[in-house]
């Protein structure tokens, strides 16, 4: 009986962390997009009002903004590529941990075509455009998290008493 | 030796960062030390200037007198130039691009030449950009030493303007004059327009310029030198290539408020310039000629009028 009870327990646990940690990835790729968003406000700012130069600037979004990771890769990326191939790049190689969709990849990736080789107007332009895109994927992720989150979670709990029965 | 990246081209000279990765290799095996320019031009050889000319690099990297085989610099390598020069931040070089050009880290300043875009009649940048030209700056310490003692009378600084046609050596020389006078105590100001003469980059002086000195960089030559005059309480200032009205209305404003001016003009010598209407030159006490004659630096003449 005792094991019935441990295996029980351990099932259940199981399934809740696992619709617990679903729910988590969603609300992940809402914060992050948020983050990203917050990133190129910084960036337009610098832009506008400092004039730095890009890696500079990357740098400086990436200590300001906490787990900024694409910024950060992509300011620390060997200088050897152009700066639209170090930003592709490090869309690329952080979109797995951000939570990213791959049509939010799409999205932020464009941002390095234009990225730093145009005058100050095309460059806040440019980000105005990317970050306007981007506001659309934060209110879709925001949406899908609050639609989504409560289910799954639930889901999480009831498949595992619904296993339970089932072998007991 | 074959160049690969940033960090190995800049154990190598700090220029070659700035050449597109396809054309380091030929310049690797080429004494860049003594070159004065390096150019590249769309769809034309890749040139290395020096002191007896131009040479054309071969795809041996062997520098020759004869165009045939020489290295062709095409559409894409102007364009990653232009992004290695820029730092990828464009926007940042705003007024030195419709100025045409940018100074890089190591007070190296690259021409750039295109077609000018313009707005109201004024040219606000350039586009289609078909030539660029490496200007290599160096810093040769102690070559100012054998003016000090004309340029300083009875601890006084007296204003001293540097006369040669360009490529002589002026900037080299007026870095290492006030790189002395600011060493010997002097408070000197320097307004650095194109950022040659320091090579200040993020906050840090590339060159030498001695404990008392302060630098503007990146502002008009006329407006740096009014802001210096009233907030650094300078002793001295010091800029380069001076001749618009306002560059002059601010050397006069210097003068008359007491501070020393040592500056640089294009001209044959101070003759030529006075023959030329040049009236302001008349504010200037002292006045060192320089040629090409013995190679860049060569002092042709120090007349002091006092």
């Amino acid at each position: 009986m005792i094991y019935k009870i441990i295996g029980s327990v351990l099932i259940i646990s199981g399934t809740t962390v696992y619709g617990l940690s679903r729910a988590l990835l969603l609300y992940k790729r809402y914060k992050n997009l948020l983050k990203i968003s917050s990133g190129l406000t910084i960036m337009e700012n610098e832009i506008n009002f400092t004039c730095d130069c890009m890696d500079n600037i990357l740098s400086r979004i990436s200590s300001i903004i906490e787990m900024n990771e694409i910024f950060y890769t992509a300011s620390v990326m060997s200088h050897d590529i152009t700066l639209n191939q170090r930003w592709k790049a490090a869309v690329q190689k952080d979109s797995g941990s951000l939570k990213l969709t791959k049509h939010d990849c799409e999205i932020i990736s464009l941002l390095g075509a234009e990225l730093g080789m145009t005058d100050r107007s095309g460059q806040i332009k440019n980000i105005n455009h990317i970050k306007a895109l981007i506001d659309i994927q934060t209110t879709e992720a925001k949406e899908e998290y609050d639609k989504q989150s409560k289910m799954i979670r639930g889901l999480g709990i009831t498949a595992g008493i619904f296993i339970v029965i089932m072998l007991v | 030796m074959l160049i690969l990246n940033n960090e190995q081209a800049l154990e190598y000279h700090p220029i070659i960062k700035y050449i597109p990765k396809r054309l380091r290799k030929y310049l690797s095996l080429i004494k860049l030390n003594e070159a004065e320019e390096i150019r590249l031009r769309k769809g034309r050889p890749l040139m290395v200037y020096f002191n007896d000319g131009g040479y054309f690099i071969n795809d041996h990297a062997r520098l020759s007198k004869n165009p045939s085989n020489a290295v062709i610099a095409d559409d894409s390598d102007i364009k990653e130039a232009i992004e290695l020069i820029s730092e990828s931040s464009l926007y940042a070089f705003e007024d030195c691009l419709r100025q045409g050009y940018i100074t890089v880290s190591g007070g190296h300043r690259v021409g750039i030449c295109g077609s000018a875009v313009l707005e109201k009649g004024i040219i606000a940048s350039q586009k289609n950009i078909s030539s660029l030209n490496y200007r290599l700056s160096r810093e040769v310490s102690g070559i100012a030493e054998s003016l000090i003692p004309y340029c300083i009378k009875n601890n006084r600084i007296l204003n001293t303007l540097i006369v040669s046609p360009p490529g002589c050596g002026k900037t080299t020389l007026l870095r290492d004059l006030i790189r002395l006078i600011s060493q010997k105590g002097y408070r000197v100001s320097v307004a650095d327009e194109r950022n040659e003469i320091s090579a200040v980059h993020n906050g840090y002086t590339g060159y030498d310029l001695g404990y008392s000195c302060d630098i503007l960089e990146g502002a008009s030559r006329s407006e740096a030198m009014l802001i210096l005059l009233r907030t650094m309480s300078p002793q001295v200032i010091a800029t380069d290539e001076i001749g618009l009205k306002d560059d002059i209305n601010a050397v006069t404003k210097a003068v008359s408020s007491g501070v020393s001016v040592i500056a640089t003009v294009h001209s044959e010598n101070p003759e030529t310039l006075r023959k030329s209407g040049t009236d302001w030159i008349n504010m200037f006490d002292c006045f060192v000629t320089l040629s090409h004659r013995n190679g860049p630096g060569t002092i042709e003449e120090v007349y002091c009028d006092l």
